[in-house]
């Protein structure tokens, strides 16, 4: 499979605090990748990188063969992002006049966006409501029509920041049996998550300490028979690694960077 | 083109939204421009008013356009939406352009209004083909002048905060209520740097029914001044969209 | 009150962050009345000046006006607090802001005190400017008397802020309505002429607008300007507006809050 995303040699300053040093990261298409690290890591800054709103100090981002940080208007239309803040969405337009208006923006046809917009509220079952002002919408609608305002024109990756914050349990399997289904069939997801109990079994697992991507591993490899998933993953966010024996799968082919 | 269509179809139905804000629009006008008008006609010289009035309504125009292009990113950004906008394959100049279309929107409903409760105060404006086409060539013109003032304050954020001041400053130094020729000659420079003073000259020119070749000149120089404000705000507008990018601040006021 | 200093020194540390706002505001209201007297000094000055002795009993155009802004900065500044409640409405700030154990009467404190001290330190010159202008007719008594005027004038003015928070919280276009009362309120009021000038049907509204007698008697008492009413009835008037309104206003914000805690306060 070939390479989607490439960042190379990534530094990344705000004022004396250094958030990224000399990341690399590469996401193959068909991947589903989630990004992982503590407050603070430098998480969303590299997605938002990767996205093009924010520029390097050093280094190169290519996104489906894209210069993000001279084209990056010209990649906006082939990716899709939903960004933590709820506030993203127009608030005072109802959930359909939002997919409206954002499809149109896109550039997708008005009968194929129509379509779209129904069979994107049907799955997230919000298409009865979708005359309800966004305002009138409780968290977990909002963080679903997020999701599917950035499907809209149906973009070749998803950049997801935190979009299982604040889901009631069974929205928040709902939401990653969708981004599966979804990968499954060739979307190419990134995403940055706390939630880390209930991702994909394709899951690919980076985490991000000190400036740096300082592990890769599967998801499905990171099992234990002594602790919960949980305080598995409390450990490999804060020290960095894990025990070899909540690793119940071998991690041969994995790059491990620390 | 079409994303501009759909951005100004955006700002039309949130404002839907809002009732009162029509009454508002149709009314505020004749309130805001009604004291100098008003004062004009005390001393009960009809063409005073209603040249004071030709004045007032067309920085009234620039005041909607200030507001609406050239603080166009702060509402949005304040609500949050605007990362939306940004993330979107719609350049910033792209998404002023739309403000330009619904503030032009906006501008036809409010003078609308305003002539109306003026008319039935007694300061009557002759209308005619003329009197339109001089507002659609401010609209195009006061827009290239917001979009340097939008991106003055989306580089300098404060600058946004002194938008209203601005606009007094440009209201009385075009000449709203006097013509610029009474001015000393130096504030006269000043004067001469703003479009809305060319603006105004031409539209009291077009009342008074004089001879086109009169405001001619005066076109030109407009024409000439409001694309030399495009050019440098577009210009200054990328040096703001890199700014912001290496500063992260999109969602930051 | 000790949360209420609390609020409004965070709301002056904020605006601390944006010390340019505070020259705008400085401006803005001198800024209104320039183009009225510039167009009566550079335009027809002595028609003018006539016309505004024989309806005022004054000359002293300059002065006139500067009272006036004076006036309605006074009055005006309470109804800011509106545009911070909708600004955190707009931010969506608002459910955390009135969680917090703060009066109505509390937030319009908070977010008008940095306007209240910003208007007075900005009014000084300003009424000086104007006595200096009228020094013949300025007694000790007569300045004690005009105080007394503005701060009933404030009363009423708090009765519109009542209202306007009542209106804000529930249909949520308070600011929309504050916004065209202060925009409609020194040509309706007579900040810039005599309310007498006013086409028929404007004249008729300035009478129920309490802020019209306000500024009237306030400007006899510095400048000895002719009033609308003899100055007893005048006053009485003044007074029975101001309680009027305050009363009204306060039952209004208390019946849309109610509205606007049954149905929630999200939104904009």
């Amino acid at each position: 499979m070939r390479r989607v995303v490439e960042v190379t040699n990534i530094k990344k300053s705000f004022g004396k605090l250094r958030v990224l040093d000399k990341v690399d990261f590469y996401v193959k298409e068909g991947d589903f990748k989630v990004i992982i690290g503590e407050n603070g890591s430098g998480k969303s800054t590299l997605l938002k990188i990767m996205v093009g709103l924010l520029l390097p100090d050093e280094g190169e981002v290519n996104v489906l063969g894209i210069d993000v940080k001279k084209q990056w208007k010209k990649l906006s239309a082939k990716i899709g992002v939903v960004l933590a803040n709820e506030r993203s969405l127009y608030w005072k337009l109802t959930a359909w006049e939002n997919l409206d208006i954002f499809g149109g923006i896109y550039g997708v046809p008005k009968k194929e966006r129509r379509k779209r917009m129904k069979e994107l509220l049907e799955r997230f079952g919000l298409f009865e409501y979708k005359d309800k002002p966004v305002e009138d919408f409780s968290t977990g609608m909002r963080k679903k029509l997020m999701v599917c305002k950035a499907l809209i024109h149906n973009p070749k990756i998803l950049f997801v920041d935190e979009i299982l914050n604040g889901l009631d349990p069974s929205s928040t399997r709902e939401m990653v049996e969708y981004l599966s289904e979804l990968n499954e069939k060739g979307l190419t997801v990134v995403m940055i998550s706390h939630v880390l109990h209930i991702l994909p079994e394709s899951a690919d697992v980076a985490l991000l300490r000190n400036g740096q991507i300082q592990m890769e591993v599967k998801y499905k490899d990171i099992r234990s028979k002594r602790r919960e998933i949980y305080e598995v993953f409390e450990k490999l966010i804060k020290v960095g690694e894990v025990d070899e024996k909540d690793i119940l799968f071998s991690r041969e082919g994995y790059e491990d960077k620390a | 083109m079409k994303k501009i269509f759909y951005l100004a179809v955006k700002d039309m139905k949130i404002r839907l939204k809002y009732k009162f804000v029509w009454i508002n629009m149709a009314l505020t006008p004749f309130f805001i421009i009604g004291p100098y008008v008003f004062s004009s006609r005390i001393v009960e010289v009809n063409s005073l008013a209603e040249s004071v009035m030709i004045g007032a309504l067309l920085w009234y125009w620039l005041n909607q356009y200030f507001f609406g292009v050239g603080d166009g990113f702060t509402e949005e950004r304040e609500e949050g939406a605007l990362i939306s906008v940004i993330l979107s394959p719609v350049s910033l100049l792209a998404f002023l352009l739309s403000k330009s279309v619904d503030t032009f929107l906006m501008n036809l409903y409010i003078t609308f209004f305003t002539l109306i409760f003026f008319n039935l105060s007694g300061v009557k404006l002759e209308i005619h083909l003329l009197f339109f086409l001089l507002l659609i060539i401010s609209g195009v013109y006061i827009t290239f002048f917001s979009i340097f003032f939008a991106a003055l304050s989306l580089w300098k954020k404060k600058i946004g905060s002194i938008n209203s001041t601005t606009q007094f400053f440009f209201g009385i130094l075009s000449g709203m209520v006097n013509p610029v020729e009474h001015f000393p000659h130096y504030i006269r420079f000043i004067s001469y740097a703003i479009p809305l003073t060319y603006l105004i000259s031409i539209g009291r020119n077009i009342m008074k029914n004089e001879n086109g070749s009169n405001f001619i000149s005066q076109l030109l120089i407009l024409t000439a001044l409001s694309f030399a404000y495009l050019i440098f705000g577009i210009w200054l507008l990328r040096k703001a969209e890199n700014e912001i990018r290496r500063k992260g601040e999109w969602e930051t006021w | 009150m000790v949360s209420s200093l609390h609020l409004a020194k965070a709301g002056f540390l904020s605006a601390k962050k944006y010390k340019i706002d505070w020259y705008g505001a400085f401006f803005t209201p001198l800024l209104t009345i320039l183009p009225v007297v510039l167009l009566y000094y550079l335009g027809t000055k002595s028609g003018l000046v006539q016309f505004f002795y024989g309806a005022t009993n004054t000359k002293n155009i300059f002065g006139y006006l500067l009272l006036g802004a004076a006036y309605w900065n006074y009055v005006e500044v309470l109804w800011g607090s509106v545009f911070t409640l909708k600004y955190y409405m707009r931010i969506g700030q608002l459910e955390e802001i009135f969680i917090m154990p703060i009066s109505a009467l509390g937030y319009i404190f908070s977010w008008s005190v940095l306007g209240l001290v910003r208007v007075t330190i900005e009014s000084v010159p300003i009424i000086i400017l104007a006595i200096l202008l009228n020094v013949t007719t300025f007694t000790l008594i007569r300045f004690i008397l005009a105080v007394g005027v503005v701060i009933f004038s404030i009363i009423a003015s708090f009765g519109f802020v009542f209202l306007f928070f009542g209106v804000t919280l529930s249909f949520k276009e308070g600011d929309e309505l504050v916004s065209l009362l202060g925009n409609a309120a020194p040509l309706i009021g007579g900040m810039f002429f005599p309310v007498s000038v006013l086409p028929k049907g404007l004249e008729y509204f300035a009478y129920v607008f309490p802020f019209t007698w306000g500024l009237d008697l306030s400007r006899h008492f510095l400048m000895n300007t002719n009033t609308l009413l003899d100055v007893k009835k005048e006053l009485i008037v003044l007074m029975a507006l101001s309680f009027l309104y305050l009363g009204l206003g306060v039952l209004s914000f208390k019946a849309l809050q109610t509205k606007a805690r049954r149905e929630g306060m999200q939104g904009f």
